[in-house]
């Protein structure tokens, strides 16, 4: 059986069938970090409603700092204080038990974090990995984000897992884009790959 | 290089492949609401996988609950089998730890889903294998929003699985039913997603 269009959409060797393209995920840009003070992109537009970012091995130049995001909307990176309402949670392991061994990262100020402060180390084969998800991006609400990252940051050696909701309540503006970044210090390495969808 | 369609599949200019519509998530239906009751949200054998994503869903009712009911059987399972584990974080530097048999999905912190039209809630809930009739369904979710009641931030997230006594679980999953605990859904969109 060959690939056919039909007027139903595209059926693939296999036999399944792809009836639309809401639902698929287009790849917009690969960010690359090389001692960059930061990654930014400021390319959402009305083509796509909600993205996906994946960032894969994080490291920062400096030891003992942590990854930051803030979102590109109305023109400009949204820096006002208070701006954004983050609520997140990092666990680690794989040694110590849960229940002592966890830190909430929640907070509302002018930018929110994606690992807890001062546990990202900048030893080359670890890093911070995970993916976030930009919803309704086009819309006239405050935009929202979840996610979850992971990696070898734990300052002492450990696993680190953070999970994260923000809602940035600084414009109701379209959302533009973004822009990660360290605490302190620049990024050494590591990529952020954009995806749209609809 | 064009776009090119052979007996293996679809090549892309970007030499990018399709072989296959295993992975690829589909648009199925959307919800939008308008001081709007429940919806209900069905699934079929085409998929055996489902994303319903939130969009700044917004309750007509202030401080309530995001909550969801799965239909095993034809009917919206309402029994106290639902088994849950959750948290619920907030941007206070805070938060809570649940798990425990429900009536429902909670796909928010209780009472947490408010009326602030500016926000609402965003996010997903999926649901894995659910056209089986040989295991129970596993789901998970998370959501955010403007939903502390005292002004802040919150992160819910948490999964589980429904079954009771007369293993209405192992059944083909058939639907989600989507509601505030009181009142309507003021506005925001609810859209469902398949994929195998």
């Amino acid at each position: 059986m060959s690939t056919a269009l039909t007027s139903t959409g595209v059926t693939y060797p296999d036999g399944t069938t792809q009836t639309n393209g809401r639902g698929t995920k287009s790849l917009l840009t690969t960010l690359t970090a090389s001692n960059s003070s930061a990654l930014q992109y400021t390319g959402f537009s009305s083509s796509y409603n909600n993205y996906e970012l994946v960032i894969s091995n994080l490291i920062p130049v400096t030891n003992g700092v942590n990854a930051q995001m803030q979102y590109y909307i109305g023109g400009g990176y949204g820096a006002a204080a208070s701006s954004y309402y983050a609520a997140g949670f990092s666990t680690y392991g794989p040694v110590i038990q849960f229940a002592t061994t966890y830190h909430y990262i929640g907070g509302s100020g002018t930018y929110f974090q994606l690992s807890y402060p001062g546990y990202m180390t900048n030893t080359s084969s670890k890093g911070l990995s995970g993916t976030l998800w930009f919803w309704n991006a086009n819309s006239a609400f405050y935009k929202q984000l979840t996610g979850v990252m992971a990696g070898e940051t734990y300052s002492a050696g450990y696993s680190e897992r953070t999970c994260m909701g923000t809602t940035y309540v600084g414009s109701t503006a379209v959302l533009g884009g973004f822009q990660v970044y360290m605490s302190s210090g620049n990024i050494s390495s590591g990529t952020i790959k954009v995806y749209g969808w609809n | 290089m064009a776009t090119v369609m052979n007996n293996t599949g679809i090549y892309y200019p970007d030499s990018n492949y399709h072989t296959t519509a295993y992975g690829n998530r589909q648009y199925i239906t959307e919800a939008v609401f308008s001081n709007s009751a429940s919806v209900g949200l069905y699934t079929s054998d085409s998929y055996a996988n489902y994303e319903a994503v939130f969009s700044n869903v917004v309750a007509a009712t202030n401080a309530t609950t995001f909550q969801c009911l799965l239909d095993f059987n034809a009917a919206w399972q309402s029994g106290n089998y639902y088994y849950n584990a959750w948290h619920g974080l907030w941007s206070n530097n805070s938060g809570n730890q649940y798990g425990g048999q429900h009536n429902y999905i909670p796909l928010c912190y209780p009472g947490y889903f408010l009326s602030t039209a500016s926000s609402g809630l965003s996010g997903y809930f999926r649901i894995y294998n659910c056209r089986t009739t040989t295991q129970v369904k596993n789901y998970e979710w998370m959501t955010t929003g403007y939903t502390w009641t005292t002004g802040g931030g919150g992160e819910h997230e948490g999964g589980g699985y429904y079954n009771d006594a007369s293993n209405n679980g192992l059944a083909k999953m058939d639907g989600m039913l989507f509601y505030p605990a009181t009142g309507n859904f003021l506005s925001g969109k609810i859209t469902l997603y398949g994929w195998n």
